[in-house]
């Protein structure tokens, strides 16, 4: 066989290999916003959550940060507390009023943040070609490198489980249970399906709790 | 000694072989086992290598390799979190990575003689291997990178075609290679 051949089949070979090099380096996983949320949950394992009451105030406090503005959309905040209640009601426990003469046997606090979060993506520019020194006067051309900055929305939604029985060394409710559901907010409709989604999954995902 | 993430490559390589030398381009093929298919069990079909070889004797050749496996696999499995006292669970998509990149010396012991069509061999490699380890879960991304020593016992077969009158061909042939190099993943449970 002529080395010319062997060297084409070699080049062949080569561009078949770099070309699945590089597909390889930009695996498209095919996510979305919602693959994006994460749910966190944390729990002390000495508590015992085996009781039967609980006592949750009918308002999500908004975290903003000192001095500024509350814009955190509330029109969500009646879905989470529901939400809540209905897990915890499929648990065996029963909600008693924040007012009530007996103390409960937990106290749920719910809490939502807002953060804009800022990025910023570089690309290479492409080497400035010298000209045609030959020929004079061409200037060559080049493409500067630059960045792109975006920007997006996270929110997070915070439960804290307090067992007013067991009370912390400066005088505060030791949590049982905190659970964090963290997401990209967007402007899609699915919103409500996704906060519902994400709480029934902190339930889902402490096995541990339940009155009975 | 406890390996601590194997994969089994199946290597598909075109090769270039004269009397004195043996250069090729593989395709790899990769199934993970040990820790690392606990991380991702997904097996991999990107991987690429380049290796030479060359002829010490009619049946002994050493050499250097290069290749590079990319193993990715999205999965939603809970992770649980058992630390400092701390419990938990923390769930999402996850998108695992992992880039291996062995360097490795290689001594391979070939069966027959040089010119037979088909030529059985066994060898090994050693040498290191750079890990890139990556876990994305949510808008978090954890990445660790190390280099840590390694072994790939390796057997296989070559089939030459159309020889010319120098002697030299192109071959192509099928080997599988068993790699071992010592690393612990992310300790993430369950695996």
């Amino acid at each position: 066989m002529k080395s010319r051949k062997k060297k084409l089949i070699v080049l062949f070979s080569l561009l078949i290999l770099s070309s699945f090099v590089f597909y390889s380096c930009y695996p498209d996983y095919g996510l979305t916003t919602s693959d994006y949320d994460t749910v966190i949950t944390l729990y002390d394992k000495d508590a015992n959550f085996k009781k039967p009451t609980y006592a949750m105030p009918d308002s999500v406090v908004h975290f903003v940060a000192e001095g500024e503005e509350d814009n955190i959309d509330r029109s969500k905040d009646d879905l989470i507390l529901s939400t809540i209640e209905s897990n915890m009601a499929s648990l065996g426990y029963t909600r008693v009023d924040t007012t009530a003469p007996d103390a409960p046997d937990f106290v749920i606090l719910v809490g939502v943040t807002v953060s804009d979060n800022y990025g910023q993506v570089y690309y290479p520019g492409w080497g400035y070609w010298g000209g045609w020194g030959w020929w004079g006067g061409y200037p060559g051309w080049g493409y500067p490198g630059g960045s792109v900055v975006y920007s997006y929305k996270t929110g997070s939604i915070f439960m804290s489980m307090l067992d007013p029985g067991k009370v912390n060394s400066d005088n505060t409710y030791g949590a049982v249970w905190l659970a964090r559901i963290n997401g990209v907010l967007s402007s899609s409709l699915n919103t409500s399906a996704r906060i519902t989604q994400r709480i029934n999954d902190a339930y889902k995902q402490s096995p541990y709790l339940g009155a009975n | 000694m406890k390996w601590l993430y194997s994969s089994i490559l199946i290597l598909i390589f075109t090769a270039n072989v004269s009397a004195q030398s043996f250069g090729s381009i593989t395709y790899n093929m990769s199934f993970p086992t040990d820790n690392l298919s606990d991380f991702i069990d997904k097996p991999s079909f990107k991987g690429v290598g380049i290796e030479g070889r060359w002829f010490q004797s009619k049946n002994l050749s050493f050499g250097l390799s290069f290749a590079w496996t990319v193993y990715d696999q999205r999965v939603s499995d809970p992770i649980q979190i058992v630390k400092d006292g701390v419990n938990g669970t923390v769930s999402g998509t996850q998108v695992r990575v992992v880039n291996s990149l062995p360097i490795l010396a290689t001594a391979h012991y070939y069966t027959g003689k040089r010119r037979d069509q088909y030529r059985f061999y066994f060898g090994a490699g050693a040498g290191m291997y750079y890990i890139k380890q990556r876990l994305e879960i949510g808008l978090v991304a954890f990445e660790s990178n190390n280099w840590h020593f390694g072994l790939a016992p390796e057997a296989g077969v070559l089939i030459s075609f159309s020889r010319d009158p120098s002697g030299s061909s192109i071959a192509s042939g099928v080997s599988i290679n068993v790699s071992f190099p010592f690393f612990s993943l992310m300790r993430l449970r369950p695996w």
